[in-house]
C-alpha cells in the first residue's frame, strides 16, 4: 500500500458520497474539495456498486434512508462481497433497531442530519489519521 | 335478524308446551268432577297436546315469526277464556288462566296486555253464550292439587326464561362495547400515527435541503479563506457563518417536533393472525356489504403465531382493507372480491390482501409508500406510509405485488414467534 499525502489532493483517497438527494451531494462535494478531499458522487447505492472496483481505498459517507437499497443494505453489501471500506453513516432519524444493526458493521462514526459540518471533518480526521 | 326472532318464538314454544301440559290438569280436574261429554275431553287434549306445535309451526312457516307469535298468544288468551267459561268459572284453575296468561303478557307492552285480555273476555263471553255452563265457583280439593304444578313451576319456568333472555342482551351489549372500544382505539392509533407520520415525513423533507444550506454555507467559508485578505471578507464570513448557525438551529427545531410527535412504545403479545383479520372484517363489514365485495378468508391452520402489538396488526389491516375496498368501490369494478391469504415465508409470516379494483400503475414503485403520496383525489397520501412504519417497527416489511391480472395485492411479514 502506497503512502499517501493528504495536502496533495492527487494522491487522496476519495470520499464515496451516495446520497439520493442532489442538493446535499454537491454541497458535500464543494465542501471535501475545499478541504482537500476528492469527492465521488452516487445517486444510489446500486450506482455505486456498479462503478466500484473492489480494491480501491477510499471512505463511504452514505446516507440511511434512500429509495430502493437502503444505507445498511448497502454496507451489508459490501461485507458480503469482502470489501472493507471505512463508512461514515448519515441518517435523518436513527431508530434504535437500525443502530443496533449499524454498530455491528463498525461504522467510522454517526451524523445525524442536517449534521455539523464540524462533526464531519472530525470524522474525516478520524479517517485520514488511519492512513 | 329471522333467526333472532326464531328464538324468540322457540323460547314461547317451550313454555308453552310447559304451560299447557300443566294447564290441562286442572281442567281435567275440573272436566272430570262435573263428567264432562267426550268433546270437552278431546278439546283439552288437542288444546294441551297438539296446540303447541301448531303454533310453532305457524310461527316458523311465516316470513314474520315475531307478527305470527303474537297471533298465537292472543289464540293463547282466546283458548283461556273458554276454558274459563267451559269450567263453570271454577274459581282457583280460572284465576290461575287468568294470571298465568296475563303474566306471560306483561313483557309485550300495555297494548298487547289490553288486546289479549279482551280476546280472553271475548272468547269467554263467547263460550257462555254458546254452551250455557253453570256457574259453579267453589274448587274443590283435588281440584286444588291439579292447579299446583301450574301454580309453582310454572312461574318458576318464566322467571328463568327471563334470566337466560337478560344474560344474551347483556352478551350482545358487551359484544358491542367491545366494537365500539376497538374503533376508538384504532383511531386513535390512527390519528396519533397520522400526526407521527407527518412529522416524520416533514422532517425527512425539511432536514435534506437544511443540510444542504448548511454545507454549501461551509464550503463557501472554506472556499473564501484562500481569499481571506480581500476587502469585504470579514463581513461575508459572519454572514456565512450566520447561515451556518441558523440552518443548524432550524435543523435542531425539525429534530426536536419529530421526537415529540414520535410514537409511544408498542405493546408486544404472541398473538394469532386470524382474530385480528376477523376483527377487522366485522369492522368494515357495512363497508364490505355496502359495495357487495365477496370476502375470502384463506388462513391455514398451522400458521405460527406472531409476536406483534395487537392494534398495530389491526391498524395496518385497516388500512389495507380500506385501500382494497375504495379501490373496488367504482361503479366500472363488475367483480369485487377481496381475498386475504395468510402463509409462512421463510422465518415469516406473510399476510397479503388481494383486490379486483382496477390495480396500481406499475411506474409508482416506492413511491407508493411514501408519506404525502397519494392517488387518491381526497389522500393524505399517509396511510400506507404508517402502514410501513408500524410493519417496520415490527422487524418486518411491507410490500406490494405480485399482482393479479386485474387488482392489486400488497402483503406485509411479520416475524413468526418461536
Amino acid at each position: 500500500m502506497n503512502p499517501v499525502n493528504p495536502s496533495n489532493p492527487s494522491n487522496h483517497p476519495p470520499m464515496f458520497v451516495v446520497d439520493d438527494e442532489e442538493a446535499v451531494r454537491r454541497s458535500l462535494a464543494r465542501l471535501l474539495g475545499a478541504i482537500g478531499v476528492p469527492t465521488e458522487t452516487y445517486e444510489s447505492a446500486v450506482a455505486f456498486l456498479q462503478s466500484y472496483a473492489g480494491d480501491r481505498q477510499g471512505c463511504l459517507l452514505v446516507d440511511m434512508r434512500m429509495p430502493g437499497m437502503s444505507g445498511l443494505d448497502l454496507i451489508a453489501e459490501l461485507k458480503r462481497r469482502n470489501i472493507t471500506l471505512p463508512v461514515i453513516v448519515m441518517t435523518g432519524q436513527i431508530d434504535e433497531r437500525s443502530l443496533q444493526q449499524l454498530t455491528t458493521h463498525n461504522p467510522l462514526g454517526f451524523l445525524e442530519k442536517p449534521f455539523s459540518v464540524r462533526e464531519l471533518r472530525v470524522l474525516v480526521e478520524r479517517w485520514r489519521s488511519t492512513f | 335478524m329471522a333467526e333472532h326472532r326464531l328464538r324468540l318464538s322457540r323460547e314461547v314454544y317451550r313454555l308453552r308446551m310447559l304451560g299447557m301440559a300443566m294447564g290441562v290438569l286442572p281442567i281435567a280436574a275440573v272436566l272430570f268432577a262435573r263428567g264432562a261429554a267426550a268433546p270437552a275431553w278431546m278439546a283439552a287434549l288437542v288444546n294441551a297436546f297438539v296446540w303447541p306445535h301448531l303454533a310453532w309451526w305457524h310461527a316458523r312457516s311465516r316470513a314474520d315469526s315475531h307478527r305470527a307469535e303474537r297471533i298465537n298468544l292472543l289464540i293463547d288468551s282466546a283458548l283461556g277464556g273458554m276454558w274459563i267459561a267451559l269450567m263453570e268459572f271454577n274459581l282457583l284453575p280460572s284465576v290461575l288462566v287468568v294470571s298465568m296468561l296475563t303474566m306471560d303478557r306483561l313483557g309485550w307492552g300495555a297494548k298487547f296486555l289490553v288486546r289479549s285480555s279482551l280476546a280472553m273476555a271475548g272468547a269467554c263471553a263467547a263460550a257462555t253464550l254458546i254452551a250455557h255452563p253453570a256457574f259453579r265457583p267453589a274448587t274443590n280439593m283435588t281440584e286444588i292439587l291439579a292447579s299446583l304444578p301450574l301454580m309453582v313451576a310454572y312461574p318458576i319456568a318464566m322467571a328463568l326464561a327471563a334470566s337466560q333472555s337478560r344474560r344474551l342482551a347483556q352478551e350482545k351489549r358487551k359484544a358491542v362495547e367491545q366494537t365500539i372500544d376497538l374503533r376508538d382505539q384504532l383511531a386513535h392509533v390512527a390519528r396519533v400515527g397520522t400526526l407521527g407520520e407527518m412529522a416524520a415525513g416533514l422532517a425527512h423533507e425539511l432536514n435534506q435541503p437544511l443540510a444542504a444550506i448548511h454545507i454549501e454555507a461551509n464550503a463557501a467559508l472554506e472556499l473564501g479563506r484562500a481569499n481571506s485578505r480581500q476587502p469585504g471578507w470579514d463581513t461575508t464570513r459572519e454572514s456565512l457563518e450566520r447561515i451556518s448557525e441558523q440552518s443548524l438551529r432550524a435543523g435542531e427545531i425539525v429534530r426536536r417536533m419529530r421526537t415529540f410527535a414520535r410514537r409511544g412504545p408498542m405493546e408486544r403479545e404472541r398473538l394469532a393472525i386470524g382474530p385480528p383479520v376477523h376483527e377487522v372484517l366485522a369492522l368494515l363489514d357495512h363497508d364490505l356489504h355496502h359495495y357487495a365485495v365477496e370476502t375470502t378468508i384463506d388462513l391455514p391452520d398451522d400458521l405460527p403465531d406472531v409476536i406483534a402489538d395487537r392494534i398495530a396488526i389491526q391498524q395496518v389491516l385497516v388500512n389495507l382493507i380500506r385501500n382494497a375496498i375504495e379501490a373496488m368501490s367504482a361503479p366500472a369494478v363488475a367483480v369485487r372480491r377481496l381475498i386475504i391469504r395468510g402463509e409462512r415465508a421463510d422465518a415469516c409470516v406473510r399476510v397479503s390482501v388481494t383486490d379486483t379494483g382496477p390495480g396500481i400503475d406499475p411506474g409508482l414503485g416506492e413511491a407508493l409508500f411514501h408519506p404525502f403520496h397519494s392517488t387518491k383525489p381526497a389522500g393524505m397520501g399517509l396511510g400506507l406510509s404508517i402502514c410501513q412504519s408500524l410493519v417496520e417497527a415490527h422487524g418486518g416489511r411491507i410490500g406490494a405485488g405480485p399482482h393479479p391480472e386485474k387488482g392489486a395485492r400488497f402483503f406485509f411479514e411479520l416475524p413468526a414467534a418461536p
